[in-house]
């Protein structure tokens, strides 16, 4: 539409080109001013057309409250105005100058001047005529004297009169004797046999032939009257050309007057075809306007529009990223602002319901970890005293079974404990005491403690990275944490490759617990390496990312299904048989006071599978000072 | 009541039929007109050469205009088309003659003007006449035209308005009183039967 519209208007403004130059009167579109006009108004009408459409669609959205179509409507009708106000101002101060310019060549002394020069030729000419004529009859009647006029009465009454040419002939047009004052004595022009006898029937003509550039030539015929009644009638015709002066100014006097009445009579025309073409530049012109204000005012709600559906959006409660103009000015920065307001708005959102969960699990953990640990350790007492008192009464085999009994009752209890200890931790995690922290040396030291583990860790360290403002034992924390999971999950590749190899034993599982168990508290416990043949590795890396800084630990593992990824950061959300799903929570828990983020991918098996935690701490963190903390917790 | 109303309405009617019919022939009376009135073609020295008669009337607004000195062009065309069923008419021969009709206001009289001839005539009229009046031109060879065979020949002697000077051509576009019609005079003829 806008392309139509760009080349209707670049046709007509062609167009109105063209039709200015032939009303500049150039010769060659002279010829074809009508076609022109007729191709102009065409343009103009095909313009129309188009821009009635785009009004229509628009007046149409407007009526339907389609959204934006009053921005763009006012914002049109502002463009418009400012295209039509002027157009019309230049217009109508045109056309009033060129009908006055064109009013102002007619001057009625002008006219009357043109008229009058006129006139004195003709009365020059006329004058000549009657000279001439006069002279004619004075040889006339010297002739009619003569029995036998002939050529030397002719020449000598010639000479005498002081004409150019004289010839006398009959009345049918037999030329009898010819005299001429030029050298080359030619025969002269006869005249016609009509005016031989208009000049035979009266007392003599005389007329001006001939034109302004050959020169005119004043000719005169005159009857000779014989006294004698039989004798044949005789016409003398005397030639005298006009002075060349006379003719030159004559002649000019008679082209101004000739342009000077064709102007008059052209003079309405003239005034139309201006006005047609000012009213055809006009048109062109705002239907121009009028289609650049469609574009313009579409290009100028947009990103207005863009804002207020995203604005909508926001009140919605939608806070996805929306699309950005991609421009440097303000409305560019003022898309890209909002952009970046609603991505801190989502941020600040997520963290915020991520802290409302932690405190409610929180809360439901520290709870169920009274609840739960007060009644533990008399149950342990029970169950030992009940051994003691019992032991030595029984036969070997019932105490046997009690022995079995018993420290069943004892093991679960001291993992009960564990896992109500975890809970109590995870509920009391302090807010962090942010000290400068080598994050490297830190890493080193917690991979000393699986030196001797059954899962290689290796670690990949940025010698660059500059201190961390963290609380150390909560970084050891996540550390542990993280390459306690990573480890199970190799682990837990191992069985499962394990079990498509041969049967796996109940007792070989628990050995498998106990392993993670032995990861999990960093107690190296002796036994074959896990993946120590391939590439079964857990690798810890620490990485300078801007003013961030990176802990990556990846693994080799199984990955996590992806149903667990969304929601893997979630307390008691787990894979494992036995988790208590805290692990991950806590490690979040910690990342995030430390104003950090966390986040998790699987890799892609060609990169060898498993997956991959990013931990991202910021370097330029203010420390906390403990009086921070106490209103925090206030 | 109602048959009065309508007896009134009709009287209005006609009156304005009436009226517009007066402006149209009033419209028309204005406006020039040139009449052919015998066109034939006669056998000379190398083939056929076409004698025609027009009668000539430009109009009071032309008349006007010449007399101001505004030149006016005419052409004279002569066309030779053979009639073919499968297709359009073949041009077998045609000529076009260019005339300019000129007034001096110093001398008072007319002039016609054809290529490089020239006469003048003291009165418009006469000029005009002259004008309408062709005479032995020559139209086609013999050796071009197949005897027997019928021939469509056409005549027009036309005002030329492409050749008026800019502001006249647009109020042309509009006026009819500038506006000159020009009759086709159309007619059949086989060489060879000419008598």
């Amino acid at each position: 539409m806008v392309i139509a519209l760009a080349i209707a208007a670049a046709l007509g403004g062609m167009l109105v080109v063209l039709l200015t130059s032939a009303s500049a009167d150039t010769a060659l579109f002279v010829r074809h001013t009508p076609l022109l006009i007729g191709m102009n108004a065409l343009a103009a009408l095909v313009l129309l057309g188009l821009v009635a459409t785009q009004l229509r669609r628009l007046w149409r959205d407007y009526r339907q409250g389609v959204f934006g179509a009053r921005l763009k409507s006012r914002l049109l009708l502002m463009l418009a105005l400012m295209a039509v106000l002027p157009g019309a101002l230049v217009y109508a101060v045109s056309v009033q100058f060129a009908v006055k310019s064109i009013d102002s060549w007619f001057d009625v002394r002008v006219e009357a001047a043109l008229d009058g020069g006129l006139d004195l030729g003709r009365g020059v000419f006329d004058a000549m005529q009657a000279d001439l004529l006069a002279k004619g009859r004075s040889m006339a009647y010297d002739l009619a004297d003569q029995p036998t006029p002939g050529a030397v009465m002719l020449n000598r009454l010639r000479e005498q009169a002081g004409v150019n040419t004289a010839a006398l002939m009959t009345a049918s047009g037999h030329l009898i004797a010819n005299s001429s004052g030029d050298l080359q004595g030619l025969l002269p022009t006869l005249p016609d046999v009509a005016r031989l006898r208009q000049a035979r029937l009266g007392t003599g003509i005389a007329r001006v032939e001939g034109d302004a550039a050959t020169g005119f030539v004043v000719r005169a015929l005159i009857p000779v009257t014989a006294y004698r009644l039989d004798a044949e009638p005789l016409i003398v015709q005397l030639e005298q050309p006009v002075p060349a002066a006379i003719t030159q100014s004559a002649a000019l006097v008679e082209a101004a007057q000739r342009d000077y009445q064709e102007l008059q009579l052209g003079r309405a025309g003239l005034k139309r075809l201006y006005t047609l073409t000012l009213t055809f530049a006009l048109l062109l012109a705002l239907f121009a306007a009028l289609a650049l204000a469609f574009f313009l005012a579409a290009r100028l709600a947009k990103p207005l529009l863009m804002l207020a559906d995203g604005t909508r959006a926001v009140a919605a409660g939608d806070l996805t990223p929306r699309a950005v103009l991609e421009t440097d000015d303000e409305l560019g920065v003022l898309t890209r602002s909002f952009n970046e307001m609603t991505v801190q708005l989502e941020q600040a959102r997520v963290e915020r319901e991520a802290a409302q969960r932690a405190a409610v699990w929180g809360e439901v953990a520290r709870r169920l970890a009274h609840e739960i640990k007060n009644p533990l350790t008399p149950i342990q007492l029970s169950a030992e005293r009940l051994q003691m008192k019992l032991s030595g009464k029984l036969d070997p085999a019932g105490a046997a079974m009690l022995e079995r009994g018993t420290r069943t009752i004892v093991e679960q209890v001291a993992a009960l404990k564990n896992m109500v200890n975890d809970f109590r931790d995870y509920a009391r995690l302090p807010p962090p005491v942010a000290k400068p922290l080598d994050l490297n040396a830190l890493v080193a030291e917690v991979l000393d403690l699986y030196a001797d583990g059954p899962v290689t860790v290796k670690a990949e360290l940025d010698p660059i990275l500059p201190p961390v403002p963290a609380d150390a034992d909560q970084i050891r924390q996540v550390l542990h944490n993280l390459i306690k999971n990573a480890g199970e999950a190799l682990q837990e590749k191992r069985v499962a490759s394990g079990t498509m190899a041969h049967e796996v034993s109940p007792p070989e599982r628990k050995v498998a617990h106990c392993a993670t168990f032995a990861i999990g508290t960093g107690l190296g416990v002796g036994g074959p390496k896990i993946g120590a043949g391939g590439t079964a590795t857990v690798t810890v890396a620490t990485r300078l990312h801007g003013r961030m800084a990176k802990l990556v630990v990846t693994d080799s593992g199984t990955g996590f299904p992806p149903e667990i990824l969304q929601r893997v950061f979630e307390p008691y959300v787990t894979t494992k048989p036995k988790g208590t799903g805290l692990g991950l929570a806590i490690v979040q828990k910690i990342v995030t006071d430390h104003g950090g983020t966390v986040a998790i991918a699987n890799r892609a098996p060609e990169q060898g599978g498993g997956a991959v935690v990013t931990v991202q701490l910021p370097l330029n963190r203010p420390l906390h000072s403990n009086s921070q903390h106490e209103a925090a917790a206030a | 009541m109602t048959a009065f109303i309508t007896h009134c309405w009709r009287k209005r009617l006609e009156r304005t039929a009436l009226l517009v019919l007066g402006l149209l022939c009033l419209a028309a009376a204005q406006a020039g007109s040139i009449e052919p009135k015998s066109a034939t073609l006669i056998p000379d020295e190398r083939g056929y050469a076409v004698n025609a008669e027009f009668a000539v009337q430009i109009g009071p607004r032309l008349e006007d205009a010449v007399g101001k000195g505004v030149p006016l062009h005419f052409r004279f065309e002569i066309q030779v088309k053979r009639k073919r069923w499968y297709w359009i008419d073949e041009h077998v021969a045609g000529r076009v003659l260019k005339y300019r009709l000129s007034y001096q206001a110093l001398t008072r009289q007319y002039r016609l003007t054809l290529d490089n001839l020239h006469q003048n005539y003291d009165t418009l009229d006469d000029a005009l006449q002259a004008l309408g009046r062709v005479a032995r031109l020559h139209v086609v060879d013999k050796s071009v035209l197949p005897p027997g065979e019928p021939l469509t020949v056409a005549v027009r002697l036309s005002l030329d308005q492409t050749q008026l000077p800019k502001p006249l051509q647009v109020d042309a576009l509009a006026d009819r009183a500038w506006q000159v019609e020009a009759g086709i005079l159309t007619w059949q003829f086989s060489p060879g039967q000419e008598p």
